[in-house]
């Protein structure tokens, strides 16, 4: 049974300066099933972040949700108040968005290099996000718990004793995925998780996140500015521009047959391995 | 086949031998970044090779290397058969004309205090490149016109009231100005916006086709790469692995890590999905790689002859040298002759 | 409005006087004017700190920049001095310098003194600014540009440190400053002149404490937190220009 996770509807953010207001997202809708994965593709600036934003509730001032809904479906089936039903995000208090993340969506972070604590091991920072969300497990059950998320995106069991500068960088990004698992959510938004990562690594990454999603049998939502990426990667894509939501559709019409100019542009700007073309 | 090499006309740059290591004090643990390379740079004809590899192959420590900016651990680096450490005062400016760098940071090559203008006057003036006022002002501005950039809108600002791409640019007019024989071009677009990269790359090809400048375009992209450069070189962990015309190694990669790297950047096509087999690393690759092929512990042909030595090149082609144990039925070519395995053709518009 | 300066020797007035209409500060227990004694003693004190933190930061900065620059055998040579004079109490080693110095000393020696350990802290801060300036792309530019070593220190690193070096010139200075009170009132100063730390000097051997008499020691104390307070406004004055600068240079 296919049912939709996660239904944008005419979604409109706001970033107030001192000079102007800015539209950083102008009216967009698009849903996400669940087992699905969903890209939005964008240059930056395009307002694809704030969106990402937006879902985890983040929106802080200057920026400002003006109007549009962000209906979550978290079909869970487990005791977490918001299970099975379907909520407006933007409609929830602060106590109810802090347990819906994690829980119902989690955030796979770009440069998870940087969201680490350096101070911490990491054993330390998996089991935060679960004490903060009041699971209480004994020691036992503890180190099961963090020996299962690591092996489920493929690092040793020793990693939990290191501190993040002993990681490479797609370590880090993985410890961050098994963080961002670590309470069955049912939707990933992962937001430009391989920037700055190697081609070998970033796919290394990337097919470790399908895995665990099929596993999880959650949804993903995919943000970011490589096309190359999307197209591995996503099922549906969403493209972005100044705001708006220039052309969503499944990955192969998009890139297939694209209908809107940006879109044509867009893949057209990217460099081909197969054909040496003039560049000027 | 052997080429004879001219003994009257050494090669524009060298190395030897070289290897760098770093760290090794008490208690730290020792990196590798470059191991015994031994490569050559004719300089003629001029052409565009690509140098490419992942973060830890070394390729921004051999740049600083031949640089001269830094010295290596053993080994040495030549320029026109002279090494970099026995050069006089004069050999050494004379040097510094003739190979010259691209920078990745478009930012930081410039002097936060100064107008974006000393970028291009102090090579002016240190090089003697205009005897009068009037002459250094009409070289800057036909530099900056040359790479499609306005003078009267640049010339005076700080760097910081100016974009990434117009900055980088502006590196590129200084080397123009310089008119040096080769240029080491490290990720000169990876800090650039996507929608100029093209154009940028653009410049560096009128760089080597209208001005005859050699380039080393040290890059992880792939794809980039294959659009400028005429061969490639692709270095996994400090070492040479594969090596000849671009086209024929991303059309047909011979070296299991070529082979990996080509299968794992995402075409931007649904239909062509990255190859099954990725090897997980499990362990972090700053572990040292001991006796045999770097690549022996993700390789998917790991036979025993490659944990007990390090495989040579092998001339697999007239335009190919692997460094696999896979092709030990083909000759062997030394590392110093590596260049002979370059097409050498000036890079022409549309390959 | 002049005052007699000259009233800042001994016997110019009656020893031991509270302040009146002839000696607005009183006179001290050698018929010393109290008030001119702090006119012509505070510039005296203030030329110590400005001599001794000016030869400071000089000789500082230049052994910052050839350690920091140059690196080498030269570097580890310049820092083991600097990590090992920072180590032994400054003022201990300025006590030892003074008490060796036979006959009586100048004003100008005081500070020649106190600038034997006030380059040490200078060379060290500055020494880890120019390390990380040098692997900047900017120097590698102008290394690449032709530039020797000696114009990249004053051309290109030079004028980005100026404004840390103007804050460390003002920290010398007040340090300098303080450290020549300290030896003057412990009487290793110059004898025969009225700086601020003679003069608290001469209330301690005076026993002005004692005596109650007030107005020989206190308004030099006053003096001198004035002079420390103005020397403070003026290094976080110097902050807020040198840290933006540095900020923008990320």
């Amino acid at each position: 049974m296919s049912i939709s996770i996660l239904e944008v509807n005419d979604l409109k953010i706001n970033y107030y300066t001192p000079n102007r207001v800015i539209k950083a997202v102008d009216g967009i809708s698009f849903d996400i099933q669940s087992g699905e994965r969903f890209g939005l593709v964008g240059e930056s600036g395009s307002g694809k972040s704030t969106v990402a934003m937006a879902i985890l509730g983040l929106i802080k001032q200057p920026g400002r949700v003006e109007s549009g809904e962000i209906w979550f479906t978290n079909g869970n089936g487990g005791e977490e108040p918001l299970a099975n039903t379907r909520v407006n995000i933007r409609s929830l208090s602060l106590e109810q968005i802090r347990r819906l993340r994690l829980a119902g969506v989690a955030l796979v972070p770009q440069g998870a290099m940087n969201s680490l604590n350096p101070v911490k091991k990491i054993r330390a920072q998996m089991l935060d996000g679960m004490v903060d969300h009041g699971i209480l497990l004994s020691g036992h059950e503890k180190d099961e718990r963090i020996k299962e998320l690591l092996e489920s995106v493929g690092l040793r069991q020793e990693v939990a004793n290191m501190y993040p500068h002993e990681l490479s960088g797609g370590m880090k990004q993985r410890v961050a995925i098994a963080i961002a698992i670590s309470l069955r959510p049912k939707l990933i938004i992962a937001d430009e998780p391989t920037s700055a990562l190697d081609v070998i690594v970033q796919r290394q990454v990337m097919e470790t996140l399908f895995e665990l999603q099929d596993r999880l049998q959650a949804s993903v939502l995919m943000v970011g500015h490589d096309m190359g990426l999307m197209a591995q990667s996503v099922h549906r894509l969403g493209v972005m521009y100044a705001g708006k939501l220039v052309e969503v559709g499944e990955v192969t019409d998009i890139f297939g047959h694209p209908q809107d100019s940006y879109t044509q542009r867009l893949i057209a700007s990217l460099p081909s391995l197969t054909r040496k073309s003039s560049l000027v | 086949m052997n080429e004879m090499r001219e003994l009257n006309s050494p090669a524009l740059l060298q190395t030897r031998g070289v290897t760098k290591v770093f760290g090794g004090g008490i208690g730290k643990s020792k990196t590798t970044a470059i191991e015994n390379f031994t490569f050559t740079i004719e300089g003629e004809p001029p052409s565009i090779t690509a140098l490419v590899g992942e973060s830890g192959s070394g390729k921004s420590t051999l740049a600083q290397l031949l640089l001269g900016l830094m010295t290596p651990t053993s080994g040495e680096v030549l320029y026109l058969g002279k090494s970099l450490d026995r050069m006089d005062a004069s050999e050494k400016q004379q040097f510094r004309r003739d190979i010259q760098i691209i920078f990745q940071d478009p930012f930081d090559v410039y002097n936060p205090v100064y107008k974006v203008d000393h970028l291009l006057t102090v090579p002016i003036e240190k090089f003697h490149l205009a005897s009068s006022k009037s002459e250094r002002k009409q070289l800057m501005e036909s530099a900056l016109v040359a790479v499609g950039l306005d003078p009267q809108e640049l010339l005076g600002r700080y760097p910081h009231q100016l974009s990434g791409g117009q900055r980088q640019r502006i590196a590129i007019a200084r080397v123009l100005l310089i008119r040096p024989r080769m240029i080491i071009a490290d990720e000169p677009v990876s800090m650039v916006d996507a929608s100029l990269r093209a154009s940028i790359l653009a410049n560096l090809q009128q760089l080597n086709r209208d001005f005859r400048i050699s380039i080393l375009y040290i890059t992880h992209d792939l794809a980039t790469a294959f659009q400028i450069s005429t061969n490639i070189v692709v270095l996994y962990r400090g070492s040479v692995v594969e090596a000849g015309d671009i086209t024929e190694v991303i059309q047909s990669p011979k070296h299991p890590y070529t082979q990996l790297l080509i299968d794992s950047i995402p075409k931007p096509n649904p239909s062509q999905k990255w190859g099954g087999g990725a090897t997980l690393s499990r362990t972090s690759s700053a572990a040292d790689p001991g006796q045999g092929c770097k690549f022996a512990d993700r390789c998917p042909h790991v036979m025993q002859a490659c944990r007990i030595s390090r495989p040579p090149l092998f001339k697999t082609e007239e335009h190919r040298a692997v460094a696999c144990f896979l092709y030990n039925d083909v000759p062997q070519i030394g590392l110093e002759d590596l260049d002979t395995i370059f097409v050498s053709r000036q890079t022409t518009d549309n390959g | 409005m002049v005052y007699d300066t000259s009233l800042a020797s001994p016997l110019s007035g009656p020893a031991g006087r509270p302040p009146s209409i002839d000696h607005p500060l009183g006179t001290d227990q050698q018929g010393r004017d109290m008030l001119a004694a702090l006119i012509v003693g505070t510039p005296l004190t203030l030329r110590i700190g400005f001599i001794a933190g000016i030869i400071g930061i000089a000789i500082g900065t230049m052994l910052a920049f050839i350690s920091g620059y140059y690196r080498g055998p030269t570097d580890t040579v310049i820092r083991t001095i600097v990590d090992v004079g920072l180590t032994i109490p400054g003022f201990l080693i300025l006590i030892i310098i003074a008490i060796s110095i036979k006959g009586n000393m100048g004003v100008n020696q005081v500070a020649l003194v106190v600038a034997a350990t006030a380059w040490l802290w200078p060379a060290r801060s500055m020494r880890s600014q120019v390390l990380s300036m040098r692997q900047r792309t900017y120097v590698q530019v102008a290394q690449l540009s032709g530039m020797s070593g000696l114009e990249i220190i004053f051309r290109e690193m030079m004028p980005i440190l100026m404004p840390f070096i103007a804050a460390s010139l003002v920290g010398a200075i007040s340090a300098a400053v303080l450290a020549s009170i300290g030896l003057e009132a412990l009487g290793l100063g110059a004898m025969d002149q009225p700086t601020l730390g003679m003069t608290i000097y001469w209330a301690i051997y005076n026993s002005a404490l004692m005596h109650g008499s007030w107005w020989v020691w206190a308004p030099a104390i006053v003096v001198i937190l004035i002079l420390f307070l103005g020397l403070f406004l003026l290094s976080i004055g110097l902050d807020v220009v040198a840290n933006p600068r540095l900020r923008r240079n990320q």
